[in-house]
């Protein structure tokens, strides 16, 4: 029952999409607007649709209906009830159906909401999310159901091996299985071949016309009954009992069992389908020819909600593999991260470069692109990590839906930059202002976009050029590590951290350099406060210095900035410090919000060159009672407690370890290896133990120890400094973004105008 | 994707009329046929990625340590019929392939003949609890970054493939070998090499 519903519900939400897409473009063109409503309605509807159907495989999932297969690979009896509801993304199957029912819901949102202002946008806004959505419900109907049910039917398998057959042998073997009625249903390769399921007198008839052909062994297997998987009951099938069902389902993957697994992947994905709403604008802007910036208006919240989701998403990614992983690290340049990362970049060099077209009326051509390559890069990730076109820790297994979205990303990426260079040949791109000064806030945005498209480009190269090129023309396999990306990076990054302090201290249109060097004073007084300290500590390497340089001089400048906002209203209108602080986040929250983000992003940075440059590692056998030094801290072998039963079924085995400092014991913590005995493939995971504090993290591995007694024991220790700040700085930094894309209360239109007007004038006064 | 190219279509239809409309100017064109060439690239790969094992032709080189510490390369092993299996301590039909791969190694390991294990996506704690169990002595050793695996394109374990004195695939076993399957393999190529 459970699974006719969904499938049907599933069918409905891709006809009701390709009926939007229809309507919409055809009442656009015939200036319909009955049509044009019926798009709108038809597009709404695929969201309660799939949110039922999503519900429905979330109902198999908690009552274990292990007849679907998906239920029965990715929960068995023991998954306790909070893995079964994170299950329904714990696989590629049910993802695709979450990632397009959090779709739908964004597409539904952007309906609603902006329906009214952007009127004339909206058909085709309408036929661009429909046709990215429709192409994904396919994706999930015919490759990728969640809804295929375990079918047992009567007969048996036949399969057989031949040494060496010649293709004029294999046509024989067609042939004479034709010549009996059977189409070989497997294909036949020069050496094995299989039949799926004849009834059993059907199979010694096979067997006999094969040995007649000269091909010895042929093999009944699984004489009592074949099994197959198919979404309606397949002729003479039924269903496998209850007990063999639960018995021999699998359980969610080991490594997903994680809280930050738990919310990463939702996270990534509404961070990747919010971009097709940015997107899906700016195409209808082109091919609406409305090439005002209308589009950037109604989707600038929209950008934010989708790159704070995504930020999220791999905030939470990196917790997960400095968690679960156990590599002592939470970013290892692995292809999968970067193809997340890879967006991010693009889709900040947007929300930076879209307030030049805003103010200024530049740069529309390049906006277009930055949108158009983040939803590209978007599609392009999930391509590469989905369809095994390169390998990486990330357990998605290789699968039929790799040429599709092969032709899905190439085919939007194509199509959009044909409009884009269509309307801009026509003349219709042109900017209104031309760069006038060096020193200018636009040109150091522009900046910005180079020093992220060349971080785009680098890391592409890393993680997907080198390793494709050199396989397909060099005939070997170039697989960059790591190194490659130390090199290449910390230098893009700095100039980044640099952009970010000057930035935000230039004008629009012009900047002299007296007036920046001016707001700069306190900022750098302060942060060469911060590099006496360090070298007084003792660090005089002159990386070190340059890169906290730069880092703490961008988030001394957001501060200022705030500080002075604040002191100005303090000033100026009385208020108290708290009054004041409020309302100047309130009267500006895109800016102010932009300078949290810019705070937490200095205090990620901080943290990131302080766990990468200074981690200290070392491994050691330890007995019972024995310790090893590392980094002024002691650390004790205490004890070892084997095969722990946890409620789920899973075996943990746990050694205890003392950490001390200066013969002061701090804590106990409890390194572990969880082993999961009903799963196949990677069965065990390595959980690490930590001992956190703001200066660093005291991070134990177990790695191996003695069987049976345990008296001794392998362990990897790092002491990870700084590195609570990334998750610090992650969180400053969401609560930034926040800030900045919280619907402001709606102001009448005559205030709002005089308010605008007088903002205009104070910023002409100050220019 | 078809709706896609139709709305391009109905695009230009209706701007047809336009009389300011010019070609594409050469850098538009650069950049188009960069993206298609690119596109083409991951399209290759893609299909390349697909493939299945080798049934015949050149055997992919690999290098393979083993848990003894020795490592051996394909590209050295000339002259010999290498038996290369893939395996891992989990999985059921290993289990039950496993006596009958010690029988036929125990038949030819005074002939020209290697027999290789390879520990797929295992633990090395129990990948030797395996060796172990089922008293293995040929070389066996853990596929690393699953190296090997991938370059033979397998698809799960057990797989087998028999490599001829020139290094080219003899035969592939999709299922599991038996000793008289992989005799006739072994003696077959003995006989002509």
């Amino acid at each position: 029952m459970l699974a006719e519903f969904g499938s049907v519900s599933l069918l409905l939400a891709l006809v009701a999409a390709v009926y939007a897409i229809i309507a919409a473009v055809i009442g656009a063109r015939r200036q319909s607007e009955r049509l044009i409503l019926s798009a709108r309605n038809a597009a709404l509807l695929t969201c309660p649709l799939l949110i039922a159907a999503s519900l429905t495989l979330l109902i198999a999932l908690v009552s274990g209906e292990y007849q679907l297969s998906y239920v029965w690979s990715t929960s068995d009896p023991n998954t306790p009830l909070f893995f079964r509801i994170t299950a329904l993304w714990g696989s590629q199957k049910g993802s695709i159906l979450f990632w397009s029912t959090l779709m739908s819901v964004f597409a539904a949102a952007a309906l609603l909401i902006n329906w009214r202002s952007q009127r004339r946008l909206m058909p085709y806004v309408t036929a661009y999310m429909m046709a990215t959505l429709a192409f994904f419900l396919v994706l999930n109907i015919f490759y990728e159901n969640p809804f295929e049910r375990w079918w047992l039917y009567e007969g048996s398998d036949v399969s057989w091996q031949a040494t060496g057959l010649t293709d004029s042998q294999q046509s024989d073997i067609t042939r004479a299985l034709g010549g009996i009625g059977i189409e070989s249903s497997e294909q036949i390769s020069a050496q094995v071949a299989g039949i799926t399921c004849v009834d059993s007198n059907r199979a010694s008839e096979i067997k006999q016309v094969l040995q007649g052909i000269g091909i010895i062994s042929v093999v009944e297997t699984s004489p009592s009954g074949c099994v197959g998987q198919s979404i309606f009951p397949p002729e003479g099938g039924f269903s496998p009992t209850a007990t063999r069902l639960a018995e021999t389902a699998q359980g969610l993957n080991p490594l997903l069992r994680h809280f930050g697994m738990i919310i990463h992947p939702p996270m990534l994905y509404l961070g990747f389908v919010g971009f097709v709403i940015p997107f899906a604008f700016a195409m209808a802007a082109l091919a609406s020819g409305d090439l005002s910036t209308n589009w950037i208006k109604a989707t600038r919240r929209w950008t934010l909600v989708a790159w704070l989701f995504l930020s999220l998403g791999l905030i939470l990614g990196g917790r997960w593999a400095y968690d679960v992983l156990g590599w002592g690290g939470y970013w290892g340049w692995d292809p999968v991260e970067n193809a997340a990362f890879l967006p991010w970049l693009v889709g900040t060099a947007f929300l930076h470069s879209v307030m030049i077209q805003e103010k200024r009326g530049m740069l529309k051509v390049w906006n277009m692109f930055l949108v158009i390559g983040t939803f590209s890069a978007v599609i392009f990730g999930t391509f590469a990590t989905r369809s095994g076109l390169i390998d990486s820790v990330h357990s998605f297994a290789r699968s039929e839906i790799g040429f599709p979205m092969f032709f899905f990303w190439s085919g939007i990426t194509l199509v959009s930059v044909g409009l884009i260079l269509w309307r801009w040949n026509r003349g219709e791109l042109k900017d209104d202002h031309r760069f006038m000064n060096l020193l200018s806030r636009e040109t150091l945005f522009v900046l910005n976009n180079v020093v992220f498209l060349l971080l785009f480009v680098v890391i592409f190269w890393g993680s997907f050029g080198a390793p494709v090129v050199s396989e397909l023309f060099l005939d070997t396999n170039i697989t960059l590590g790591t190194d490659y990306f130390y090199q290449v990076t910390p230098a893009l990054f700095i100039a980044l951290y640099v952009l970010m302090g000057i930035a935000p201290l230039s004008a629009w249109g012009a900047t002299s350099l007296s007036r920046l060097g001016r707001s700069m004073l306190i900022p750098g007084a302060l942060t060469a406060g911060v590099l006496v300290l360090i070298l007084l500590s003792g660090m005089t390497d002159p990386g070190v210095l340059v890169g906290y340089g730069v880092v703490t001089l961008a988030g001394f400048v957001a501060a200022n900035e705030i500080y002075r906002g604040v002191s100005a209203r303090m000033r100026g209108l009385g208020e108290n410090p708290l009054q004041a602080f409020l309302s100047l986040f309130a009267r500006n929250r895109r800016r102010y919000g932009g300078y949290t983000i810019h705070i937490g992003v200095t205090i990620i940075g901080i943290g990131v060159i302080g766990s990468t440059l200074f981690q200290q590692e070392t491994q050691r056998t330890l007995s019972v009672g024995e310790s090893l030094d590392i980094g002024g801290y002691q650390m004790t072998y205490l004890g070892f407690q084997p095969g722990q039963v946890a409620d789920d079924g899973r075996i943990m085995d746990i050694a205890t370890v003392a950490v001390s400092r200066n013969n002061q014991t701090l804590a106990e913590i409890r390194p572990r290896r969880d082993f999961y005995p009903g799963s196949e493939g990677m069965n065990s995971s390595t959980i690490a133990g930590a001992y956190s504090t703001v200066e660093n993290d005291f991070y134990v591995l177990l790695v191996d120890w003695e069987p049976i007694t345990a008296r001794s024991a392998t362990f990897k220790v790092y002491i990870n400094p700084l590195i609570n700040l990334v998750w610090w700085g992650g969180l400053i930094l969401i609560i930034g973004t926040l800030v900045a894309a919280w619907p402001a209360e709606t102001v009448p239109a005559a205030l709002r105008e005089r308010r605008f007007t007088g903002k205009q004038v104070k910023a002409r006064a100050r220019a | 994707m078809s709706d896609v190219i139709d709305e391009l279509e109905f695009l230009q239809s209706e701007e047809g009329h336009d009389e300011k409309r010019a070609g594409l100017s050469p850098g538009s064109i650069v950049l188009l046929i960069g993206i298609v060439a690119v596109a083409a690239v991951f399209g290759v790969m893609l299909a390349r990625q697909n493939q299945t094992q080798p049934e015949s032709g050149a055997a992919p080189n690999f290098s393979l340590t083993t848990f003894d510490g020795t490592t051996y390369n394909l590209a050295d092993l000339r002259g010999k019929v290498i038996v290369l299996n893939f395996w891992a301590s989990w999985c059921g039909p290993c289990r039950v392939e496993a006596p009958d791969l010690q029988t036929t190694w125990e038949k030819y390991r005074d002939r020209d003949v290697l027999f290789l294990g390879v520990a797929y996506t295992d633990t090395e704690t129990g990948a030797k609890a395996f060796i172990a169990e089922y008293s293995q002595t040929y070389p066996n050793g853990m596929d690393l970054g699953t190296r090997i695996s991938e370059a033979y394109n397998i698809q799960g374990v057990p797989e087998t493939f028999v490599i001829d004195q020139q290094g080219n695939v003899a035969q592939f076993f999709y299922a599991r070998v038996t000793v008289d399957s992989l005799s006739a393999v072994i003696d077959r190529l003995l006989a002509s090499g």
